[in-house]
């Protein structure tokens, strides 16, 4: 071949593989299966956290195991988890911090359960209200936060503010369930007969190390959140209760003592919440029974799981349930409530108040 | 003498290439280089520090860039080169409802400059050069997928980045029509608007380019490549960043004296990488044709 020939086949080469490959320039490209276009929230502010869709590995059906086989946590571990019947579930936040989201059905419930490493959410869904579906974990983040898709309709789920903001079921709101959240030292004294969920995933994980380096404790994020509140450590732990517009933060190391019991309200709710910094848990509920009855409530000490007593002598556990007393099995009513770090109950609600008890 | 043009473009780590200088030193003086290459970098292996783990959300992620380099040597000594890329990246992931994000742009550009410090001449088999470019962030690092696309996603990462560079090479130091190299670079990069900025990357590598026939050679090339974690905010940004130990065999022909075809496949052979898990290159395929005139 002459060089002028060979020099032309470079030229043609080049030119039809690149002008081949620029014919799909967008700049703005995106082939992802999109759910639809309506978001409830600035579509903007929503961030690709990196991993991509299931690329952090949901869970489905965790092997549960009994307390007394768990030989994986330590006491200062932190474990969330609920109450089902008489089945209590506990799930490990060096587990969920791989896997973010389970699906896990619990006698006839289905529940979704959730637990966001960066604003360190753990919230449990039943699933009667989003579609009875199973959820993974979408790789998208709002204000730094989890945005699960169920894999039915690939709709997306904003954790923290607890609705499905795009997608075919978007404005659906799941129905929570209170979560109960405390170290692997109190977990297992109060709730001995409990499940646990399992290192055995089917995942090749080491969950005994931390994939955020010293994230719970800094001042920094990975993300931008749109409220810098700097009332609070960004990553004080707190219980955030909220009510329409109106929204009430308990930092739960600022309750010392072995256990307070405060009757308060928010948006004219009659509500009780109980914090513990000595065995780290806070969990709410309200107090006005569905007859009317408004409760008044007094801390008990020392007989954990129960943690107060109403002016009737009804004695009531952790999880919102009259264990004895002329009321014995009632249960109190759901909050919207969950525990979080500041920055980000901050960021979702702005006009949070802080409660030192008060 | 054999056109030493090892390499334009590679990558270590992470979705955004990194303009490798290492084939950015040329003296012919009054000549042009012209390059145009395309690479495939693979990034689908799930590494724990220095253990490979079972990829088990099936997740491919891919790199496909093409890379246009022209080159002037204004001096025997002295030359002045310039980068442009196209980037698309691809990313298919799902355990369940796999879903295939995509996106084409342009990317970012560089502008470089080298220096021959000693020339190699009959009697004397060594050269030296250095050099220093300048990143210029052309690329967008704004694209939206379904939101924000993530900053390994985007064609471009937003920074003004800073390369240093410089290249040791001898003529027949251990065989006969061989060139011994050894090569090393520093790479600081800027914050881009997003308060994100890439780890510096060190770079020390060593290999030899064998051409026993004028239209043909064979190099081998040993790279160990240490880049530091990721930054937002000016915090660290955990699982990012560390050491890869890469094998880069490669193979150029020669279709004319001034025309010349290569490919290069760039794999790890040793990583230890920050934090407790990282996807990282698994394999990076290049080709490409270059024109002196």
């Amino acid at each position: 071949m002459k060089n002028s020939n060979k020099i032309k086949l470079f030229l043609v080469f080049g030119v039809l593989i690149f002008s081949s490959y620029c014919s799909n320039i967008t700049g703005n490209g995106s082939d992802s299966d999109d759910a639809g276009s309506e978001w409830l929230i600035p579509e903007n502010q929503v961030v690709d956290g990196g991993p991509g869709k299931d690329g952090i590995p949901a869970i489905e059906e965790p092997e549960m195991i009994p307390v007394d086989q768990v030989t994986f946590l330590d006491d200062s571990d932190l474990v969330s988890g609920f109450r089902i019947g008489d089945t209590i579930v506990g799930y490990p936040h060096k587990i969920l911090d791989y896997h973010e989201v389970l699906s896990h059905t619990i006698g006839d419930s289905k529940m979704i359960f959730s637990y966001c490493p960066l604003t360190g959410s753990a919230l449990a869904w039943s699933s009667d209200g989003t579609g009875n579906f199973t959820f993974g974990v979408s790789g998208l983040l709002y204000n730094s936060n989890l945005i699960l898709y169920d894999r039915e309709t690939d709709s997306f789920w904003s954790q923290m503010l607890i609705l499905c903001i795009n997608g075919e079921r978007i404005g659906d709101v799941p129905e929570i369930h209170p979560v109960f959240e405390t170290t692997w030292k109190t977990w297992k004294v109060i709730n001995p007969g409990s499940l646990i969920m399992s290192t055995n995933t089917g995942y090749q994980r080491d969950y005994n190390n931390y994939p955020y380096g010293d994230y719970k404790v800094s001042d920094n994020l990975l993300f931008t959140v749109n409220n810098n509140d700097t009332r609070l450590h960004k990553k004080e732990r707190v219980h955030g209760i909220s009510s329409e517009n109106s929204a009430i933060a308990y930092p739960i190391n600022s309750f010392d003592g072995e256990i307070t019991i405060m009757n308060h309200e928010i948006n004219n709710e009659k509500i009780v919440v109980a914090i513990s910094k000595t065995f780290n848990f806070a969990i709410s509920f309200k107090r006005k029974l569905d007859d009317g009855t408004e409760l008044e409530f007094t801390k008990v000490t020392n007989k954990l799981p129960i943690i107060m007593t109403d002016q009737f002598g009804n004695e009531w556990d952790l999880f919102g349930r009259s264990v004895s007393g002329p009321r014995s099995g009632a249960e109190l009513g759901k909050l919207t409530s969950y525990n979080a770090y500041w920055f980000a109950w901050a960021a979702f609600h702005p006009d949070s108040e802080i409660s030192s008890g008060n | 003498m054999f056109p030493m043009i090892i390499s334009s473009q590679t990558c270590s780590c992470a979705g955004n290439p990194s303009f490798d200088p290492s084939g950015l030193s040329f003296d012919n003086e009054n000549k042009w280089n012209l390059e145009l290459s395309y690479t495939l970098h693979s990034i689908n292996d799930l590494v724990s520090k220095d253990q490979e783990i079972i990829n088990d959300v099936n997740r491919r992620r891919t790199v496909k860039s093409f890379f246009l380099k022209t080159g002037y040597s204004i001096s025997s000594r002295f030359s002045v080169s310039t980068i442009l890329s196209f980037i698309r990246q691809e990313r298919i992931v799902g355990s369940h409802n796999n879903s295939f994000d995509r996106i084409n742009g342009i990317g970012d550009s560089m502008v470089a400059f080298s220096y021959s410090t000693l020339k190699d001449s009959l009697s004397n088999p060594v050269k030296i050069s250095v050099g220093s470019g300048i990143k210029i962030p052309t690329g967008s690092s704004q694209v939206l997928l379904t939101g924000l696309a993530s900053e390994d996603m985007q064609p471009g990462t937003g920074s003004w980045d800073f390369i240093f560079w410089g290249k040791i090479s001898y003529r027949n130091m251990l065989f006969r029509n061989s060139d011994l190299f050894f090569f090393s670079s520093f790479r600081t990069n800027g914050e881009n608007s997003r308060k994100y900025s890439f780890g510096e990357e060190s770079i020390l590598s060593s290999g030899i380019l064998l051409h026993p026939y004028k239209k043909f050679s064979l190099s081998f090339e040993g790279r160990y490549i240490r880049k530091e974690s990721d930054r937002r905010f000016g915090a660290d940004i955990p699982n990012t960043g560390g050491i890869w130990i890469n094998l880069i065999p490669g193979i150029t022909y020669m279709l004319t004296d001034s025309i010349g075809f290569k490919t290069r496949f760039e794999i790890p052979v040793y990583r230890n990488l920050n934090g407790t898990e990282q996807f990282t290159t698994s394999s990076l395929l290049s080709f490409s044709i270059f024109r002196q005139f």
